[in-house]
């Protein structure tokens, strides 16, 4: 039942579009025959009954199915309304307070659609009943009807012609109809008989019954009825001539007027008012051909645009995503995080993998969670202060997540995979002398920035460019005894002419232990062998000062207290 | 009574009983699906309607009258109450025009508007 009711709303929201623009050509087309605008509303029939159409690149349906049926079952529920204002006000809502929530087992959006669709077969059964009980009220009314000659009955019980019955309709006239209207309201009569609109009306109305809910719909069968009056009635000017305008206008006012002034019912339902009937009538020109062809190809054209379906996705920019905007802007680092670790791409590349990225074309509308895949692909922006954002790929490049976790479509992966390809070989090239990231201790805490309480230092003689973290540590010899002689000699020597090149605190970039350990290509076991034995054999690490900076190779991190080298972080 | 108006329906199949009296309510049955196209049913629910009102009486099978022809339009008051139709035509029947909320005044601008309308 509530497939059944989503489709009926997607249905209907799609059918809407065409109403809306039905409106427009209407008054637009108010001077061409009415017999257009029936036609308009053929297409609005076509597209109510229809769920399947043909596609079409000129289509202007934003999306035929805004409601996925897996929205149903969604863990993360997101419409797909094929306009990005709609999408993105009301998925991160959706997410927020209809998701279904594991704790409790609720399930809000379900029961939502639950009780909607309840409510919807309600108000079909209600109208359904209206509908039976008046066709019987009419029913009781003519079955005292006099046949009159064919299929003409003048009946004492009814104060207006109508007509009744689909397979064999009857027309009814009141028994105290004036003569001098009868040939005229019988030439109403038969112009609704041969346009078929005794069988036309009830299936307007049937849909009506159907599409309750959509108010857009309403005004839709109001007007519908307004058209078909009006087009019967050019259809008898028409037939009989301008001669009759007169007798036929006194016709309609005849039986127009309220027959007991107590008990006039106002303007009921589907009722057009005589005044107008009765200019149009008098105003009745035979239209134009211009006119007429111009009108027919309009009809034509809003057919090839609401009535067919997009065939093409419709398609956004990542920069054009309302989360984008933040996102993209003073963005300090870029890290690139994949299964064989992670790297972190140099800033004099970031800006330009950053502005490539942001034009990269995504769909408008999200991915819906049954079709999404796994993340494989993690690229991490950091602003600087310890706040950063991430931006998810999945294996082949073929979907795109932001921080709130809806998924897109990108359009071309081929294209995403080269500007990461290109992020990566950046980040590769910036360390040249470790071919391998340093291993990795499994089950480390992670390392939260601000989690470790920093000593003051005495700084005010240098100035630390702090691009990274590590701890500045004295090298002691517990770590130079990772070195052989030679590269014990070749550390010495570096030392001195980096003190000397880079008067040292001014503006280095990377602490000296962090600079020893990537030169040297010091293994993560002799490192931790060297801490090891200067723990036991140096309780207080004197000189000692820890501070947060950040590794170029984010895969070891070193802390330190002031009296013992203690822990390692996992850096991520 | 005098309130009862007929129907030019019912005038009619009140005419048939006062052309034919006393009939059988066979006949009458008869000659009512000859003239009007009425069913059997139909018949004998009018027929029940006007004797309830008192014109007629349907005696054993043999329908004569109460009041004959003359007397009946002789007592039908000046200020008849006209019949109330009940409700009005559901939306979704094709109709001519019906019924409307139409003040003198309305009627008088509509009827002048065609009166005075030239055709070029």
């Amino acid at each position: 039942m509530e497939a059944v009711f989503l489709n009926l709303l997607n249905m209907s929201i799609t059918a809407s579009w065409l109403v809306l623009a039905v409106f427009f050509l209407r008054f637009i087309f108010q001077k061409a025959p009415k017999s257009v605008s029936m036609l308009l509303w053929a297409l609005v029939g076509v597209r109510l009954v229809c769920p399947f159409s043909f596609k079409s690149i000129l289509s202007v349906i934003p999306n035929p199915e805004p409601l996925p049926s897996e929205i149903l079952t969604a863990e993360r529920p997101v419409i797909q309304s094929g306009i990005p204002a709609v999408n993105e006000a009301m998925n991160p809502v959706l997410a927020e307070t209809l998701a279904p929530r594991a704790e409790t087992g609720a399930q809000p959006l379900q029961n939502l659609v639950f009780v909607a669709s309840v409510l919807w077969l309600c108000g079909i059964a209600g109208l359904l009943f209206y509908t039976a009980f008046s066709y019987w009220r009419v029913h009781k009314n003519v079955r005292e009807a006099a046949l009159y000659q064919d299929n003409i009955w003048l009946c004492d019980r009814i104060d207006t012609p109508f007509i009744l019955g689909v397979f064999h309709p009857r027309i009814f006239l009141p028994s105290d109809i004036e003569k001098a209207d009868l040939p005229f309201v019988l030439a109403h009569e038969q112009a609704h008989l041969k346009r078929r609109d005794h069988f036309w009306k009830p299936i307007g109305f049937l849909l009506l019954t159907v599409y309750w809910f959509n108010p857009i719909l309403w005004v839709a069968y109001i007007l519908f009825c307004k058209d078909m009056e009006l087009a019967c009635d050019e259809r008898v000017i028409r037939t009989l001539g301008a001669a009759c305008k007169k007798p036929y206008s006194n016709a309609l006012i005849n039986c127009s007027v309220p027959r007991n002034r107590i008990s006039a019912c106002p303007l009921a339902f589907g009722e057009t008012g005589v005044k107008e009937r009765v200019r149009s009538v008098l105003n009745y020109k035979k239209p134009a051909f211009w006119l007429a062809a111009v009108a027919v190809v309009a009809v034509a054209v809003a057919a090839l645009v609401f009535v067919t379906n997009p065939a093409a996705e419709k398609v956004q920019t990542l920069a054009d995503l309302r989360q984008a905007k933040t996102l993209f802007q003073n963005v300090e680092t870029m890290k690139l995080a994949e299964a064989s670790g992670e790297v972190t791409v140099p800033a004099a590349q970031t800006q330009p993998i950053l502005s490539e990225l942001q034009d990269t074309e995504i769909s408008v509308d999200p991915i819906t969670e049954n079709h999404a895949q796994a993340k494989a692909v993690k690229l991490v922006l950091g602003y600087g202060a310890a706040s950063e954002k991430t931006l998810y790929f999945n294996e082949v490049y073929s979907e795109v997540w932001l921080e709130d976790g809806i998924a897109y479509k990108v359009m071309d992966p081929d294209s995403a995979k080269r500007i990461l390809e290109t992020a990566r070989t950046a980040a590769a090239a910036s360390s040249p002398t470790t071919t391998e990231p340093l291993p990795v201790l499994g089950s480390l805490p992670e390392y939260r920035p601000g989690s470790v309480k920093l000593e003051p230092q005495d700084q005010d003689e240098f100035s630390f460019e702090r691009k990274y973290r590590v701890a500045y540590y004295r090298i002691w010899g517990y770590f130079t005894e990772c070195l052989t002689e030679e590269e014990t000699t070749d550390y010495m020597q570096w030392i001195d002419e980096y003190n000397k090149s880079t008067n040292y605190g001014e503006t280095q970039e990377e602490m000296l232990l962090v600079t020893y350990i990537k030169r040297y290509n010091i293994s993560r076991a002799e490192f931790d062998a060297a801490v090891e034995k200067m723990r036991t054999e140096m309780p207080s690490a004197d000189g000692v000062i820890y501070e947060e900076s950040e590794v170029p190779n984010g895969d070891i991190i070193f802390t330190f207290d002031n009296e013992v080298i203690n822990r390692y972080y996992r850096y991520s | 009574m005098s309130d009862y108006q007929l129907g030019a329906v019912e005038a009619k199949f009140a005419d048939i009983i006062w052309d034919n009296e006393p009939i059988s309510s066979a006949e009458l049955v008869r000659k009512s699906a000859q003239v009007l196209s009425w069913k059997k049913s139909t018949t004998y629910t009018v027929l029940k309607r006007l004797c309830d009102k008192g014109i007629f009486q349907n005696q054993k099978g043999v329908v004569t009258s109460r009041l004959s022809k003359q007397e009946f339009y002789a007592l039908q008051s000046e200020n008849f109450v006209k019949e109330n139709f009940n409700g009005s035509l559901p939306a979704f029947l094709a109709a001519f025009s019906t019924r409307q909320n139409l003040t003198d005044q309305d009627v008088a601008l509509l009827r002048r508007m065609v009166e005075e309308y030239e055709e070029e």
